[in-house]
């Protein structure tokens, strides 16, 4: 055995930004290493840098005690150093076998300038068959869940035969089960030999089977400890640098009334395709209560939350907010009415990055009169309520008049989170909201979400994040390509119940209330 | 000839350029470079090719000085647009307006409206093909074309073969739909960018050249009248497959040759005619658009 990979002092500066600060890490071949850091510590950048795919600013990378000296992934991927990235690199209009076999196609026997497709699809078949995987060669990518298509990004490196294979945050977009599914086939690849680079920032994952770890912060290694020897809240306590809660106190008890405050019946829309994506969903929500939204990316949750904000436009079914009809109401007049929302993505519908603090500190709300003088904005008032939100949330911000982009992801949803809330809102809608959000942030908002519950408001909580929608929720409705397929009460039940609703089957035993 | 059969000959005749067109500009468009500039590349292609034939009777000559500037021009815009990453409405726009404003030059320092090779007799280029000739009523409407026509042709399958069986044309295909998986990969953005913006330049020098040379012998300045901008119509509207692409050049050659063919009748508002193929791009492209927005529920802008 011996050490496979090593690199000296290696640095990577995006212009004044160190993204990598002399990084000194050591793999074993054989084993299973796997590097934590919370979002933005620079792990994805230093994997970049061993695939090749970016050039260090200063330092050495070492292969088996050698230099290394070429200088892009395919001769990575030549020298035996396989990735697969945190957002796929597949084409999706290709075939399966296609994308397994880009850039090495097969030519045909006579005619070399043809790319034999038929030899290609038995290949690949063989391929697929030799290590288990459980995939059609001639599936169009673009038609295939997430999990598949990660076993194809995997495949695509097994076919090269690489030795060292990393997998940037792998996990962040599967079932429970497929997560399971994959860190067995990891240890099968460990069996056969591969040495296996794992970047998570979830510590289950790490301690179920890594052999050694290393966490980085803010750029830097700050440890390296073996996996027998720690545990979670220490790797917690290290990627963070102080002790964190893993879970939030949540004693299930809000002011749960039983007047109900929000209804959505039989809601549908279709997507650009054509297709159904949101599929005659119902809930209701109750004052005092959080209802929680689970199921895998991209089964319709993401448009469910476009049409509950007025981004899109339902086909069918109602809205009923305080028994008034709000179906297809656009953002302005549901703001008004009491809803506040925390949009998916941040920066593209929460914020306008390359505008001040201020300005975004009342996005939303510029019609109303409270931030004007004579008709005319009032940027005195507007500076002070901006200046009241961060002291009040704790926004960590390095110049008052600069621009949101100055702003870290957790301030940055701060922010959104501060602006929306401070409208006393009666119902809020949250989505992703701790998405690339630092582990000591996300414990605030968190602390926020169930504080408004507590306080009487009733929270809509759409989440990618199963162990977010589990200790928050009060009921949880699980959505499967665009139904929701049943509701579960997170103190009665488990992951793998969860689990096997978000895979599209309703478990035997479980207490679901099929929907 | 009957007039049915007249106006699909003459269909087929007045594709030929924009076919041409479309055929080299789907490959830019598949590797997701915006080629605008297929109206100047054709324009050069047109004049070159008078121009040269004006000082020899070298068919083979006059074909590769054609191709030649245009490659040129293809590279200059692959340079700027590519590997110095530059606006390609802007690149393009500039190659549109400089290709007219130095042939009127030109026309204008030798002192003519317009060149003409004097010895070219249109009636000589076009040659029958010697089994499809024979074929009642289709031999009329495919045989008789000048070589253009058939390289037109001919194009539509190997666009297809080389698109889709081969390397470079699956490379091409992967730039243009997922860069990321492209650079992962190793496979060089730049170079098959540049190669496909080539074709498409040189595409453009054989659909100038039939359109001046091959047809009349003449150049005169803003004859390409468009085309460049229709077949970037045709290469939206079949989505950069060679087949619907064809499909849509086909579409607008029909246009052009039923304005010709019933201007006969017209007598003297026959000129409005001739807005015909324009008013069926537009219409073409507002019912492709609303057919492809039908499903669309965001409300957002975009
Ligand atoms: N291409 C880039 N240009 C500028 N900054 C970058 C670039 N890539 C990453 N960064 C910055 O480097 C830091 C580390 O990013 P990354 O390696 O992706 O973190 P992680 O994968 O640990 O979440 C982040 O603050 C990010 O904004
Ligand atoms: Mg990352």
């Amino acid at each position: 055995m011996g050490t496979i990979l090593q690199t000296k002092d290696l640095t990577k500066k995006f212009g004044d930004f160190t993204a990598n600060d002399k990084i000194n890490l050591t793999v074993e071949e054989g084993e299973i290493k796997a590097i934590v850091g919370e979002n933005g510590a620079g792990k994805s950048t230093l994997m970049n840098m061993l695939y090749r795919q970016l050039e260090p600013t200063s330092g050495e990378i070492y292969l088996r005690g050698q230099p290394i000296e070429f200088n892009s992934p395919r001769d990575a991927i030549q020298h035996g150093i396989g990735m697969v990235h945190q957002h796929f690199m597949l084409v999706p209009s290709f075939k399966v076998y296609e994308n397994i076999l880009l850039g090495t196609e097969l030519a045909h026997d006579k005619l070399r300038f043809l790319v034999d497709h038929k030899k290609e699809q038995q290949e690949c078949a063989e391929l697929i068959k030799r290590y288990g995987f459980d995939l059609d060669v001639n599936e169009v990518v673009e038609n295939l869940s997430v999990g598949q298509q990660q076993k194809i990004e995997i495949l695509k490196m097994l076919y090269r035969n690489v030795d060292i294979l990393i997998l940037d945050e792998p996990t962040s977009v599967l079932t429970p089960q497929e997560v399971d599914e994959l860190l067995l086939q990891l240890k099968e690849l460990k069996a056969q030999g591969k040495t296996i680079i794992l970047i998570t920032h979830k510590l289950r994952e790490v301690m179920q089977v890594s052999d050694s770890v290393t966490v980085i912060k803010k750029g830097q290694i700050i440890g390296n400890v073996k996996t027998s020897e720690t545990n979670e809240a220490e790797l917690a306590q290290m990627m963070v640098g102080r002790k964190v809660l893993l879970t939030v106190q949540n004693d299930h008890i809000g002011q749960e009334s039983p007047e109900v405050i929000y209804t959505v019946n039989d809601l549908t829309t279709n997507n650009t395709y054509g297709n159904i994506v949101v599929d005659h969903v119902s809930f209701e929500i109750k004052k005092g209560e959080i209802y929680g939204i689970a199921g895998v990316e991209g089964n319709g949750q993401s448009e469910l939350v476009k049409l509950l904000s007025g981004m899109m436009e339902a086909t069918g079914g109602t809205v009923h907010y305080k028994g008034e009809e709000i179906t297809n109401l656009w953002a302005d007049e549901l703001r008004k009415l009491g809803i506040a929302i925390i949009p998916e993505d941040r920066y593209a519908q929460g914020l306008c990055k390359e505008m001040s603090l201020s300005a975004n500190s009342i996005a939303g709300s510029t019609t109303s009169d409270a931030f004007k003088k004579n008709g005319i904005f009032d940027f005195k008032r507007i500076r002070q309520h901006c200046q009241e939100l961060i002291d009040h949330y704790q926004i960590r911000i390095a110049e008052f008049e600069g621009n949101v982009s100055q702003l870290s992801g957790g301030n940055a949803q701060k922010l959104i989170i501060a602006r929306e809330m401070n409208r006393q809102p009666d119902l809020l809608i949250a989505s992703q909201p701790t998405r690339g959000v630092d582990i000591g942030a996300i414990e605030f908002i968190h602390q926020q979400i169930l504080d408004f519950r507590n306080s009487g408001g009733a929270v809509l909580l759409i989440s990618s994040e199963l162990s977010e929608v589990m200790s928050l929720s009060d009921r949880i409705g699980v959505m499967y390509k665009g139904k929701i397929l049943g509701e579960v009460d997170p103190l009665e039940t488990s992951e793998t119940e969860i689990g096997l609703l978000m895979a599209g089957t309703i478990p035997q035993e479980a207490v679901v209330y099929e929907k | 000839m009957n007039l049915l059969s007249r106006i699909l000959y003459d269909m087929v005749y007045h594709t030929t350029p924009i076919l041409l067109c479309v055929l080299g500009g789907l490959f830019a468009y598949k590797a997701g470079v915006l080629n605008i500039a297929l109206e100047g590349m054709m324009l050069a292609g047109s004049f070159i090719a008078v121009f040269v034939a004006l000082h020899t009777q070298n068919t083979l000559l006059i074909y590769l000085s054609a191709l030649l500037v245009c490659a040129v021009i293809g590279l200059v815009f692959a340079y700027l647009a590519v590997k110095k990453k530059g606006n390609v409405i802007i690149i393009g726009l500039a190659i549109n307006m400089l290709v007219p404003a130095i042939a009127s030059f030109i026309l204008q320092y030798m002192g003519v409206p317009n060149l003409t090779a004097k010895w070219v007799n249109p009636v000589n280029f076009r040659f029958d093909i010697p089994l499809i000739k024979d074929i009642p009523f289709l031999g009329s409407i495919l045989s008789g074309h000048p070589l253009g026509t058939y390289i037109g042709l001919l194009m539509i399958f190997v666009a297809s073969v080389v698109l889709y069986k081969t390397r470079f044309g699956i490379y091409t295909r992967v730039i243009g739909e997922s860069p990321n998986a492209a650079t992962s990969l190793g496979i060089q953005a730049n170079k098959y960018a540049t190669w496909a913006i080539l074709i498409g330049a040189l595409c453009c020098a054989v659909a100038g050249l039939n359109l001046s040379y091959e047809r009349l012998g003449i150049f005169t300045n803003g004859m390409t009248a468009g085309r460049g901008f229709i077949a970037i119509a045709a290469i939206y509207c079949g989505k950069g497959k060679p087949v619907q692409s064809a499909m849509y050049a086909f579409i607008f050659g029909l246009a052009r040759s039923l304005a010709i063919n019933l201007s006969v009748f017209a007598g003297p508002i026959s000129a409005l005619f001739d807005i015909i193929p324009y008013l069926l791009m537009i219409a073409i492209l507002a019912i492709n658009s609303a057919y492809e927005i039908r499903n669309y529920r965001m409300r957002t802008y975009w």
